[in-house]
């Protein structure tokens, strides 16, 4: 009977990812860094890089290359970047003993050896659960560009800060200089924007989006949604999504599309990708819609309906908390509630995003309706759509079709998502389960392996390791890999 | 039974219940007899009924107010608890499915009656009906409980309704109330939070003449023993807990019994006697824990906990002392155990059904899972908890469904039966009719 909240909101923020562009780079190019939720802007979760391995051993420390402390819980997901390795947390890990009790944390580890670096600290805000849910930390996933690190933070701030913190020869960077430690484990902040100052967002319970990058503009979700009534919404003309100037942190563009009509809250991340000659940014809806802008101008170009029209929130019908994928001028995307609601029917789409207007229709390449309620993302390779959902299922489709291929039940809730990395398929579970499969049409498990607690996240390539957050620790995994077998 | 026997004759005749026809009858708790979920070799209820043609359906008979206790069976009556709102349109239960008010308290701090109702178990006849409390409750509920989530027990001389914070009530076969204890607030809910009331659910146990209480709440929390025949506390022992909602049970062992609580903190064995722990084991993985510690032989088998991901089973050995050290437990897993609804040990099996409804059978001597399996492809909400009879499993699910599964080592799901309703509460078998509370009505189901 007693149910616990807890991750249900944090969740969602660090579940959501991207793809790229050259500037709208496609893809991860199978080396290098993960420098975002999706390692690219289009979100597809997909990386070539090879020699991972896909078995390894927590308790024997087998292909285990080493392990951080993280807060007690977790719900970003990693990024890793220019030899640093970010994740939110709170603060139960207390790297700094000066500061006491919960906090939101983005934490700064070396990359080599997982040596803890610096580390953001952000109060919690005194309006408490309504705006932001104790212990849930930092859920945003960061994005690392030319050395600058974007999140949002527990209290519904934009954040712009030096990855390399004041470790480089103690410079502050600004124009922010008002940071009141400098000392080499504190964070050098470059510029913040409150979204709950500028805008009069009302978060749901937690702000946790994952930027995402175009050009010149950085973009988020603003979380806004309804107060603790979960009838009213409090800042209705308050955006949905905004764009900020990446060097200035100001306000570029907004939009507040779903007004009065967000059922819960929005948690979902945008995605960027060429559609056409027009560069979109894409994003799911606290009113259970996707929508899609001119990534220059937030000129809405387009919206979808994901939600069928006779359904009932909430029993039938969705909030949007996936982050969509863009590949090859379709978007995909599934929809879900909070995992505090449980289980339930959930619809997986391809979209076409160069019709205009309402395309519920007109937009609609195929459905996928045997999907439960989903917060994953997807990944898309060789012809294969990779989707999971809360209830613990992954399902293999034809990407042109939507028609399935096959469904693996992992028996246990998904929060995270599958990712390609070379030709398998990495998909972690509430049991803290991460399995490996084939990245094809048939179904082979190719091996389980334990993290000991809930794995929240989606595991991440980078550098030729594979990085995985379970409640608490922060995994870098790499060696090699005996016969992949279980 | 006859009234006039003894405490002491009666408990004997319990313990015989296996070998009695008339014992064969008896539901005396929550789970049943010694709380282990199983009924008599005897008892054949239905695998399946149709509630809209009533085949296989002996009654359905309405039951006022809101209330996830369990129904009890002594003989052939049975006797339900629940907590009827004064005003109409209060907020109703709301399952895992529709949560949209996420972990809040209920809104309906309005006054309330608590009534204690017998029923004539052949035909659902209400042969009494008692007002045992009323009054606005001391305490608020998670939108999901009840004010009347504890089951009472029964010894077929007595009937003990623990009401949360409303008291501890026992009384004669006829209603009356025999005497009444004020275990002071049952006040539960969120670990972090104490703003947050939940409403506690842990049902009192009967062991000879004591009636064993699990108070776990954010403060000064202690199991306790009343006399059964005048309420005198008999001993009580403090300790420091969470917040729980498990039920304590009694595990005979052949060295000794013991009284087996399952905590936040600590699983603990007292003595049944004195209340002095014997025992404990650090639970540290989780923290809120809501299923009932059950016996398996030597061992007692221990679930739950929030959150998941390190949500153990343990198989403890009984007669251990002080704090337990690894040789102490037989087998252990690292996860797959329920939320909510206590496991089941079924002719050489042990069943665990999670909250999403994924049932694993494992292996009791070891642990070994035998096999892991959905109930059903949207079978998912299970609060209450798996019973048995006959080489089958009953499943209860919050969406109205009770699923037949047939025991064994090779999953088979024999039967659906919706009921129309939310289900919170675990059923009864008594003979060959199965006993299900539903949220607005008793049926009895069969013969």
């Amino acid at each position: 009977m007693p149910k616990h909240n807890v991750a249900a909101l944090g969740l969602a923020a660090g579940l959501l990812s991207l793809s790229t562009l050259a500037l709208v780079a496609r893809s991860d190019p199978g080396k290098g860094d993960w420098p975002m939720w999706g390692g690219t802007p289009d979100r597809n979760l997909v990386s070539n890089m090879k020699g991972l391995p896909t078995s390894w051993d927590i308790k024997t420390k087998k292909n285990i290359k080493w392990v951080a402390e993280l807060g007690s819980q977790a719900y970003g997901n990693p990024v890793v970047s220019n030899g640093v390795v970010l994740v939110g947390t709170n603060n139960e890990a207390m790297k700094d003993p000066a500061v006491k009790g919960d906090k939101g944390v983005m934490m700064a580890f070396r990359e080599s050896d997982g040596q803890f670096l610096w580390q953001a600290v952000h109060d919690k805000l005194t309006a408490g659960r309504a705006n932001d849910w104790p212990f849930q930390g930092i859920c945003s996933s960061p994005l690392v560009e030319n050395g600058i690190a974007y999140y949002v933070s527990n209290r519904g701030e934009v954040m712009a800060v030096d990855i390399q913190g004041f470790r480089d020869n103690g410079e502050n960077d600004g124009p922010f200089k008002e940071e009141k430690q400098t000392r080499e484990t504190d964070v050098d902040i470059i510029w913040r924007y409150d979204m709950m100052d500028e805008l009069g967002v009302f978060q749901h319970n937690m702000a946790n989006s994952s930027p995402v990058v175009y050009d010149n503009l950085i973009y988020v979700s603003t979380s806004n949604g309804q107060d603790e009534s979960h009838v009213n919404v409090p800042s209705p003309k308050s955006p949905a999504i905004i764009a900020l100037d990446k060097t200035t942190g100001k306000l570029v563009w907004e939009d507040a599309s779903p007004g009065d009509k967000i059922l819960h809250g929005q948690w979902s991340s945008p995605a960027v990708g060429k559609i056409g000659d027009t560069v979109q940014v894409v994003i799911g809806q606290g009113d259970g819609w996707v929508r899609g802008y001119e990534a220059k101008t937030g000129k809405k170009l387009w919206e979808f309906d994901m939600n069928p029209k006779d359904s009932v929130w909430p029993k039938t019908r969705n909030e949007v908390i996936s982050t969509p994928v863009i590949y090859e001028n379709v978007v995909y995307i599934a929809n879900g509630q909070d995992p505090e609601h449980g289980e339930g029917v959930g619809h997986l789409y391809a979209i076409d995003p160069t019709k205009t207007g309402d395309i519920t229709k007109s937009g609609l390449i195929w459905h996928y309706g045997d999907i439960r309620r989903s917060i994953s993302t997807g990944a898309i390779y060789n012809g294969i759509l990779f989707y999971s959902d809360f209830s613990g299922f992954l399902h293999a489709l034809d990407v042109k079709t939507g028609k399935p291929f096959w469904k693996h039940d992992m028996f246990a809730a998904i929060w995270g998502s599958p990712i390609v990395i070379g030709d398998k398929v990495y998909l972690g579970d509430e049991d803290g389960d991460v399995t490996v499969l084939n990245a094809d049409k048939t179904l082979k498990v190719v091996a389980e392996s334990n993290m000991g607690s809930s794995v929240y996240s989606t595991p991440v390539p980078a550098n030729g390791a594979l990085y995985i957050v379970n409640r608490n620790e922060l995994f870098a995994i790499a060696g090699t890999d005996a016969t992949g077998s279980k | 039974m006859n009234r006039k026997l003894s405490p002491r004759i009666a408990w004997l005749l319990a313990c015989l219940a296996a070998a009695s026809p008339a014992a064969a009858q008896n539901w005396p708790s929550f789970r049943g007899p010694d709380a282990n979920g199983v009924a008599a070799a005897s008892s054949k209820p239905p695998s399946k009924w149709d509630l809209s043609s009533s085949r296989n359906v002996a009654w359905k008979v309405p039951v006022p107010g809101l209330a996830h206790s369990s129904p009890i069976v002594w003989g052939d009556r049975i006797y339900v608890t629940t907590a009827v709102p004064a005003a109409v349109g209060t907020p109703a239960v709301i399952t895992g499915n529709v949560d949209q008010a996420g972990i809040d308290s209920a809104k309906d701090l309005v006054s309330h009656t608590w009534r204690l109702i017998a029923f004539e178990k052949a035909t659902g006849k209400i042969l009494w009906d008692k007002v045992v409390h009323q009054g606005v409750p001391r305490l608020k509920r998670h939108v999901k409980a009840s004010h009347a989530s504890a089951t009472p027990a029964t010894d077929g001389q007595s009937i003990v309704a623990l009401l949360g914070s409303e008291g501890l009530f026992c009384f004669d076969t006829s209603g009356n109330l025999k005497w009444r204890q004020d275990l002071g607030l049952m006040d539960v809910g969120l670990v972090d939070d104490p703003s947050y009331q939940w409403g506690p659910a842990s049902s009192p146990t009967i062991f000879g003449n004591l009636v064993i209480v699990q108070n776990d709440r954010h403060k000064d929390s202690f199991v306790a023993a009343f006399d059964l025949a005048t309420g005198t506390e008999v001993w009580r022992t403090s300790h420091d807990e969470y917040p729980s909602w498990a039920t304590p049970t009694i595990a005979r062992g052949s060295a000794r019994t013991e009284i087996v609580t399952n905590g936040g903190k600590f699983i603990r064995g007292l003595d049944p006697k004195t209340g002095r722990e014997l025992w404990r084991l650090s639970d540290n993985q989780t923290q809120v824990k809501v299923p009932t510690p059950i016996v398996s032989g030597e061992m007692v088998i221990v679930t739950g906990g929030y959150p998941p991901g390190g949500r153990p089973i343990y198989a403890i050995r009984l007669g251990r002392s002080g704090t337990l050290d690894a040789a102490s437990i037989a087998w252990q897993t690292d996860r797959g155990s329920p939320y909510t609804g206590t496991p089941l040990l079924y002719d050489g099996i042990l069943y665990a059904c999670t909250d999403n409804g994924i049932l694993s059978a494992y292996n009791p001597a070891t642990g070994q899972r035998i096999y892991q399996q959905r109930v059903g492809p949207a079978a998912a909400g299970f609060s209450a908890s798996p019973i048995a009879a006959d080489g089958r499993l009953y499943l209860t699910s919050e969406d109205g469904d009770i699923f037949v599964v047939r025991a064994g080592r090779t999953f088979e799901l024999l039967a659906t039966n919706p009921m129309g309703e939310t289900l919170m509460a675990t059923p009864a078998i008594s003979g060959n009719m199965l006993i299900v509370k539903t949220q607005t009505q008793l049926v009895g189901i069969g013969s």
